[in-house]
């Protein structure tokens, strides 16, 4: 029996007036087995070609926080080209310490992240000496915006590359499938530069906002590394105010500095409260506010362990307020809606205060985040 | 095919006058920071606060 014999049979699927026009057959089984044999190759080439449109709007950002850190760095000092310095920096990498055996991984981790936290700080000095500290920072930021913009170009290539090479699909769509969370992120990022080079407080720091207004005219003092600390008194409570150093860019060490506070400065503290901003869920609304326990920051996990930890020892109840918003507001200007929260969040605050601890209780109120644009 | 939303946005800066509460809304100058002593008072001419900087956002 041949093709034709094959396709002639299939008359009976046809409609009257048909019979015999076996060409018609052709028309739906010749896609069937087209898809049969070539299905994962058209999805493939789909996929490709999907995978490379993220892939170019990832370049162009990066590209683009490239030229702004070199533009920004020309504005600076105009007599250096820092082109070159700029290319090497986006290049620099950190290696976290070995996780093999974790006991005692956390004071290795705050190790290496000052070393390169310095190593950067110099490296944006050389650019220009007499730099002051709020361009340093904007400057730091600018760069860790285009390094980070950079890192996931290059993974997002890898993997293009090895679908490529390799003719698998599934390298290829599960690059697709994280597409949209990197795009987002590298859109985050990319919008950043604007608000870090004008030094715009971003939505990251309406923490250190609402506390940096209660240290108003108070006198402060650096506890740890770019972090400063007042007194203050309420309802016959002793308050400690902390936050980052502003107006520049900088989160601080608050975990450094609340084991100095209790430690070396043996302050007997009875509560802490934590102001941060955190990533919203899709659904909610942006400037939320939400009550809970626990250490609300952020980071690779130093700051939050050093503050657990010495809690947990001292057994210090720590509550937590955050202030909800998606990746993008919490790295670009700060939105009215987050702005708008302050009142509610400040409202909360007292409330922990009066509800939660007692006259003559000692409690620290820290603000977490990037204070950038926003001073004390 | 869905047309992608673009948003833009305007930053502004609030002044808060210390003696009589005034607010002011202008927009945002480069130099500008939260808690900075601002321009003065329109009202009792003494020095405002910055007590905010945030942006407006509009679909065009």
């Amino acid at each position: 029996m041949n093709l034709l014999d094959v396709l002639l049979q299939l008359d009976m699927f046809l409609p009257e007036g048909l019979e015999g026009q076996w060409w018609i057959s052709l028309i739906w089984i010749l896609p069937m087995f087209l898809f049969i044999f070539y299905g994962q190759k058209l999805q493939m080439w789909m996929v490709l070609n999907d995978v490379t449109k993220s892939m170019k709007k990832i370049k162009s950002m990066k590209e683009n926080a490239r030229k702004e850190a070199i533009g920004y760095a020309k504005s600076i000092n105009t007599n250096m080209d820092p082109t070159e310095r700029i290319d090497k920096f986006v290049e620099y990498f950190t290696i976290l310490p070995v996780d093999m055996d974790p006991n005692g991984i956390i004071p290795k981790v705050q190790h290496f992240m000052r070393v390169r936290d310095n190593r950067v700080k110099n490296e944006v000095k050389k650019l220009s000496p007499t730099m002051d500290a709020l361009t340093v920072s904007k400057m730091e930021n600018i760069l860790e915006a285009a390094t980070i913009l950079n890192m996931i170009f290059k993974v997002v290539r890898h993997f293009y590359l090895m679908g490529k090479k390799s003719s698998s699909v599934f390298f290829l769509v599960q690059l697709q499938m994280i597409m949209p969370i990197l795009l987002q992120e590298a859109e985050a990022l990319n919008k950043a530069v604007d608000a870090f080079k004008a030094g715009l407080p971003i939505g990251d720091g309406i923490g250190p906002m609402i506390v940096g207004k209660m240290m108003l005219n108070k006198e402060k003092k650096i506890i740890a590394k770019e972090t400063v600390v007042c007194e203050d008194r309420y309802k016959e409570r002793i308050l400690y105010l902390m936050k980052a150093e502003g107006p520049a860019g900088n989160v601080g060490e608050p975990g450094t500095a609340v084991e100095k506070l209790i430690n070396e400065m043996a302050v007997n503290i009875n509560s802490i409260i934590m102001i941060d901003a955190a990533l919203k869920l899709e659904g909610e609304k942006t400037g939320d506010i939400a009550e809970g326990i626990g250490a609300a920051i952020g980071g690779i996990g130093v700051d939050r362990f050093q503050i657990e930890d010495i809690a947990t020892k001292h057994g210090i109840p720590v509550y937590a307020i955050i202030i909800k918003q998606s990746v993008l507001d919490a790295i670009t200007v700060m939105r009215k809606e987050i702005a708008e929260s302050f009142d509610k969040v400040n409202k909360s605050i007292f409330d922990v205060i009066e509800n939660e601890t007692k006259k003559g209780d000692v409690v620290l109120i820290i603000g977490v985040g990037n204070t950038l644009g926003v001073s004390q | 095919m869905r047309k992608e939303e673009k948003e833009k946005h305007v930053v502004y800066t609030i002044e808060e006058c210390q003696q009589c509460g005034l607010k002011t809304k202008r927009t945002f100058k480069l130099g500008d920071f939260v808690y900075k002593v601002g321009e003065l008072c329109s009202k009792c001419k003494t020095a405002a606060l910055i007590t905010t900087i945030y942006a407006e956002y509009m679909k065009i």
